[in-house]
């Protein structure tokens, strides 16, 4: 275990990173005694202590219990700064700006589609592009660009790509404010005008699992889950269009530090002041990007639905197909939180972290909000994922936030040294799940052994009291990029 | 030309180290390194040049703009670089250069898909100097 840490007293699954040289806040991680164990010393606590170096940081530099080596931020890093002496961080939101994940559910049970998953899986992987320099359907011009970057889910939504209450089940409504087309590059647009409806590559898929335990009735009703269910899992970013505002701003971002004499130990986190032109400016542009990632993901959805309802040979809404939420785990957030008992708004950035609003928050949809924002956590495609529900006390000690997912724990070169494709393919057929993947590559670095375990990392969220177990789910089916 | 590169293990993304006998050379694997992560560059058939020219105030921004606009001409313009047939680095006091040509073809005319996706080049450990460099890429 790292000297650097502390057991927060009275608390099992919070570990403190008290002060030391330029960190002007402490860091604090929220993991159980065997993942701190497991971390050692692991360049995610440098990077931990260097989000403390932050000018204008709040409370703490913080970590959720999927923490692991990222650039700039770690991954499953949550930080806010504050509006008036505070800097944004395009290095505290990440190149793929929105990526989030959201949860299709269905009046589909597990039997009715056991015997069809391969045709299924098929059929997606037929409708959905996938992998890399895999050009969608959709060209964008210029202007319709504009249009997605200003609206998101709404402007899919617009050309017949989903259902009118999508929109009411999705952070921000899947279209965030303060959105400035003009402030997001010809580059970007031209990265980004034809990646529109596809998935890309990486650890973006399409999932098809069951719901196989319900921990807490009551909640699993009002997000209208039930054991056996079918759901769909959606996980993909703002692709090209995204990474290159998050390029082109660091370039920004290198300038701004030396204007505003900024002197931060590393370079990924270059930033601004919030308040100032720069800083106001990327906001624009970020807000662009994740809605373009809004968009995208619906539109995704579209094509899952589609795929679903002539695979089955049935109209999509009589099979229920719904959407349950969609939540984004790269992004920076103006959010009103309290700061020592004080309510104040903030930049929250969360960097493999997802938004886990408590009951009672406005921002949750009315059809849940008496019992928390769905969390959404993803695991790895051999195991499990997991609805969680958010909790007062995230609000209160992780302004609002919980883990995104399992967590790598192999990289991808020795991931690709453990097992072949074709065993990997062999051995998810054997657990029940049915793999299509645009790439041997990208599937055997995807394999469910390069993850850590998402049991023990949501029992960690759990036990730290981010978010409530609500339901594990099994994967049936995945199409990888 | 002298030099190589290799890849290092990084748990979430990938990190490219490469050298050479001084910063062209470098500049040059640089390029290599990242596109056989992208694809086997053997198999691309070189059937076109293009031109690239960017521009940093250090070693550092240059190397990794330089990279980028790759990517950009990857994603934007479908470009896949097999090859880098010419290149030159000029240093004007706080400015640096880098003008290089590529051989290659657009992504339509390849026998198979791309291995991955490369979302960018970072800052994040970057290492430059005139004989090698560590890069991390986020893919």
């Amino acid at each position: 275990m790292s000297p650097r840490l502390q057991q927060v007293q009275g608390e099992k699954c919070r570990w403190v990173m008290p002060q030391a040289d330029g960190m002007r806040v402490p860091g604090i991680i929220f993991a159980t005694e065997e993942i701190i164990e497991d971390l050692g010393e692991t360049k995610a606590l440098d990077q931990v202590k260097n989000v403390a170096y932050l000018p204008g940081i709040l409370v703490a530099s913080m970590a959720m219990p999927d923490i692991h080596e990222g650039y700039g931020f770690p991954i499953g890093g949550v930080a806010a700064t504050s509006l008036e002496n505070g800097v944004i961080v395009p290095g505290g939101i990440g190149y793929d700006i929105n990526c989030g994940v959201r949860l299709l559910l269905s009046d589909l049970v597990r039997k009715d589609v056991e015997k069809h998953i391969e045709s299924l899986v098929e059929k997606m992987f037929e409708k959905i592009p996938t992998g890399v320099g895999r050009e969608g359907p959709i060209r964008l011009s210029r202007k319709e660009m504009d249009e997605v970057l200003e609206k998101g889910a709404a402007w899919a939504l617009e050309r017949g790509y989903g259902w009118k209450e999508d929109l009411e089940y999705s952070e921000e409504h899947g279209g965030m404010k303060g959105a400035d087309p003009g402030a997001v590059s010809d580059k970007a647009y031209k990265r980004g005008k034809a990646e529109l409806g596809t998935l890309g590559s990486g650890n973006h898929f399409i999932e098809i699992s069951y719901v196989e335990t319900i921990y807490e009735p009551g909640v699993a009703d009002a997000f209208g889950l039930f054991k056996d269910q079918v759901v769909f899992w959606v996980h993909s970013g703002s692709r090209g269009l995204g990474h290159q505002v998050c390029t082109d701003y660091l370039g920004v971002m290198r300038e701004a530090r030396a204007k505003y004499g900024i002197s931060l130990p590393d370079r990924q986190l270059d930033s601004a002041p919030v308040s100032s032109p720069e800083g106001k400016r990327y906001f624009a542009a970020m807000a662009a990007a994740a809605n373009y990632a809004w968009a995208n993901r619906q539109v995704l959805s579209h094509y899952v639905r589609q795929a679903v309802g002539e695979s089955l040979g049935k109209d999509p809404e009589s099979l229920g197909m719904r959407l349950l939420y969609d939540v984004a785990h790269n992004i920076g957030k103006i959010e009103e939180h309290l700061v020592e008992g004080k309510k104040m708004k903030v930049m929250v950035h969360r960097k493999g972290a997802t938004r886990a609003f408590g009951p009672g928050h406005r921002d949750v949809p009315e059809r849940f909000r008496n019992v928390g924002q769905p969390v959404l956590i993803p695991g790895d495609m051999g195991r499990a994922s997991y609805v969680l529900a958010g909790t007062e006390k995230a609000m209160e000690v992780s302004f609002g936030s919980a883990c995104h997912g399992a967590g790598r724990a192999l990289s991808r070169t020795q991931a690709k040294k453990t097992v072949s494709a074709e065993d990997l393919k062999r051995e998810l057929s054997s657990r029940g799940v049915f793999v299509r993947s645009a790439t041997a590559k990208g599937l055997v670095e995807e394999s469910p052994w390069a993850y850590k375990d998402v049991d023990e990392v949501v029992e960690a969220t759990a036990c730290a009291g981010l978010a409530r177990k609500v339901a594990r789910l099994r994967p049936m089916g995945v199409i990888k990029g | 030309m002298s030099g190589g590169y290799d890849i290092q293990d990084h748990t979430a993304d990938l990190r490219l180290r490469v050298w050479g006998s001084n910063f062209r050379e470098t500049l040059t694997w640089a390029c290599l390194g990242m596109w056989s992560l992208i694809t086997d560059t053997e198999t691309v058939p070189r059937e076109m040049t293009w031109e690239v020219e960017v521009t940093g105030s250090d070693p550092e921004e240059l190397l990794v703009n330089f990279l980028n606009e790759q990517l950009v001409l990857l994603e934007a313009d479908g470009l896949v670089a097999g090859g880098v047939e010419f290149l030159n680095v000029e240093e004007r006091g706080d400015r640096y250069k880098v003008k290089a040509v590529f051989s290659g073809c657009r992504i339509d005319k390849l026998s198979k898909p791309l291995d991955r996706q490369i979302k960018a080049a970072t800052y994040h450990r970057l290492e430059v100097a005139p004989t090698g460099a560590s890069i991390t890429f986020d893919v």
